[in-house]
């Protein structure tokens, strides 16, 4: 029996949101029955203007705020729940520690929390984000772009299978970028879930494989990244034939549409530059 | 337990790191009351056998502390957004809460103990006054009401923005301590006010009881109930406070 349930568990997504509702009494409405299903292993990337609920509907998943109708599960289980087993890691949006102890402090302190108790290697974290040069300097000196280094660091202290990030590229340098998104191509290779809120539709295209757009607290748009690619419309670069041009772009939408484009473009004597998917374009709109 | 205990620990490093020379201030704040008013009685002292002002300090220096630090602990976590890090980690808010409990009392057992033992000191050696002074008697009054105040302090700053939790504490700390007096004004008095305050009273915190200066100065004998009535108000009524406190912690939203 003890099989069968333990099957049952796995096959429950990472995440499920159903009919989430969030007012607050100041600024109304900050989600309005949000739907959401992470399946295991995936990872998502939510987007959306400023205001639009991604960072109120992280702290829903993460238990940090309660909802006022609707339910979330975490493997299964209430958030409190998989908070208090380690199972998540969550980077808020501006993250703060405690201003007079030291980088190794703080991560010391934190990974003492983890339900293992275990250590890990401190200094090769540290290391990891660049860190490891002022691993005894207190935090309260550090420039925002290192306190989110130093924020990123932390989610790695524990085994968890969820990770929560609000922005994570937020304030950090090209090393750091680069840094995080090679800890986040090996998190996705372990087969761990992300869900990632993000203002950069190129971060947005590189890592994630769905996409969830939220407007106004409503979920306007969740897809694959490959569904959304399919969607894309081609960019094609050209030089008309007939009377002679020069570079044009047009935007066209499916690949019949392609197909016609450019046989009428050659038949026209005209000459083909380039052709690609513009999906960041694409992307970009959804913000509009 | 774990939680806790790295929990003692980094709170106390916090505490102290940011801290260290108001520690020193409010040492030596807390000490002036008490020389002033040492100079001007001691001469004609008589019967007494331990200094008012001393006691004052030992009594001011709780709630200053509590007042500057106790009230802005979790509010100033939470405004700072420390604790949105703490709680995705399986620590419960509890054990913040009690860590922050034993944190306060830690330090103001410590600073209350150097006050005690420089005042003990400076009357021996200016004064020549016995070493046994009753201040240890005091020491134990003046703790029971640091517990409940401390209760008090965090769960208004659990609850509350720094600036409101702050004036509350003292509105509440000068209703707790002129309780007894409005008591005793109601019960001669009667009527709707009496009742009122007889009504709050249930609900305040009774700080009167903590205050045997006047047994102390003047020697008088304190019987044993005394001790054990003042050590189970200050558990229930701090332990209601410190209960009340992680219900109201455990709903905040972060």
């Amino acid at each position: 029996m003890e099989g069968t349930s333990e099957v049952l568990t796995d096959s429950r997504p990472a995440v499920f949101v159903q009919g989430a509702v969030k007012r607050y009494r100041k600024f109304g409405e900050a989600l309005r029955g949000v739907n959401l299903r992470v399946p295991r292993g995936s990872f998502y990337s939510l987007i959306g203007s400023n205001g639009a609920g991604k960072t109120t509907l992280l702290k829903v998943i993460a238990g940090l705020i309660s909802l006022q109708e609707g339910r979330v599960e975490i493997f299964g289980t209430t958030p409190q729940e998989a908070v208090g087993k380690g199972r998540v890691g969550y980077l808020p949006e501006h993250p703060a520690f405690f201003p007079h102890q030291t980088a190794f402090q703080q991560l010391r302190f934190l990974s003492r929390l983890s339900p293992s108790g275990e250590t890990p290697e401190l200094d090769d974290l540290l290391r990891l984000f660049d860190l490891h040069g002022v691993r005894d300097r207190k935090v309260k000196t550090f420039s925002e772009g290192m306190v989110q280094r130093l924020a990123i660091a932390q989610i790695l202290l524990q085994d968890s299978e969820l990770f929560l990030l609000d922005e994570p590229f937020r304030a950090l340098d090209p090393p750091g970028r680069r840094a995080l998104k090679d800890v986040l191509v090996e998190i996705r290779r372990q087969g761990k879930t992300v869900i990632m809120s993000s203002q950069d539709p190129g971060d947005v295209e590189e890592l994630s494989t769905h996409i969830l757009c939220l407007r106004e607290g409503g979920v306007v748009m969740d897809k694959t990244l490959a569904e959304i690619d399919g969607e894309a419309p081609y960019e094609v670069e050209y030089r008309e034939g007939t009377p002679p041009g020069g570079r044009t772009l047009s935007r066209i939408q499916g690949q019949e549409g392609l197909w016609r484009f450019l046989s009428e473009l050659k038949e026209g004597g005209g000459e083909l530059l380039s052709v690609r998917k513009s999906v960041r374009r694409n992307l970009e709109d959804l913000w509009r | 337990m774990r939680g806790l205990r790295s929990a003692l620990g980094l709170l106390f490093r916090e505490l102290l790191g940011e801290n260290l020379f108001l520690f020193v201030a409010i040492l030596l704040l807390s000490l002036f009351p008490g020389l002033l008013l040492l100079k001007e009685m001691v001469p004609g002292g008589g019967e007494q056998v331990v200094h008012p002002g001393i006691l004052f300090a030992l009594e001011f220096v709780p709630l200053f502390f509590l007042l500057v630090y106790g009230t802005a602990a979790l509010s100033r976590q939470r405004e700072r957004g420390s604790l949105s890090l703490l709680f995705t980690r399986p620590l419960k808010r509890e054990e913040w809460l009690a860590a922050h409990w034993l944190t306060l009392m830690g330090v103001l057992l410590f600073l209350e103990l150097t006050l005690s033992l420089s005042a003990s000191l400076f009357l021996r050696l200016l004064f020549g006054a016995p070493w046994l002074l009753p201040l240890g008697k005091h020491l134990f009054f003046s703790l029971l009401r640091a517990g409940v105040l401390t209760s008090l302090a965090l769960l208004l700053s659990a609850t509350l923005s720094r600036s409101i939790a702050s004036t509350l504490f003292l509105l509440l700390s000068l209703i707790g301590q002129l309780l007894r007096s409005g008591l005793e004004a109601s019960a001669s008095g009667g009527g709707f006010l009496g009742k009122v305050v007889q009504g709050l009273s249930l609900l305040l915190p009774d700080l009167s009881l903590f205050d045997r200066k006047t047994e102390l100065l003047y020697g008088l004998p304190l019987p044993g109930e005394i001790y054990l009535s003042t050590a189970l108000y200050a558990l229930f009524y701090g332990g209601f406070l410190f209960f009340l406190a992680s219900l109201l912690f455990r709903r905040r939203e972060l």
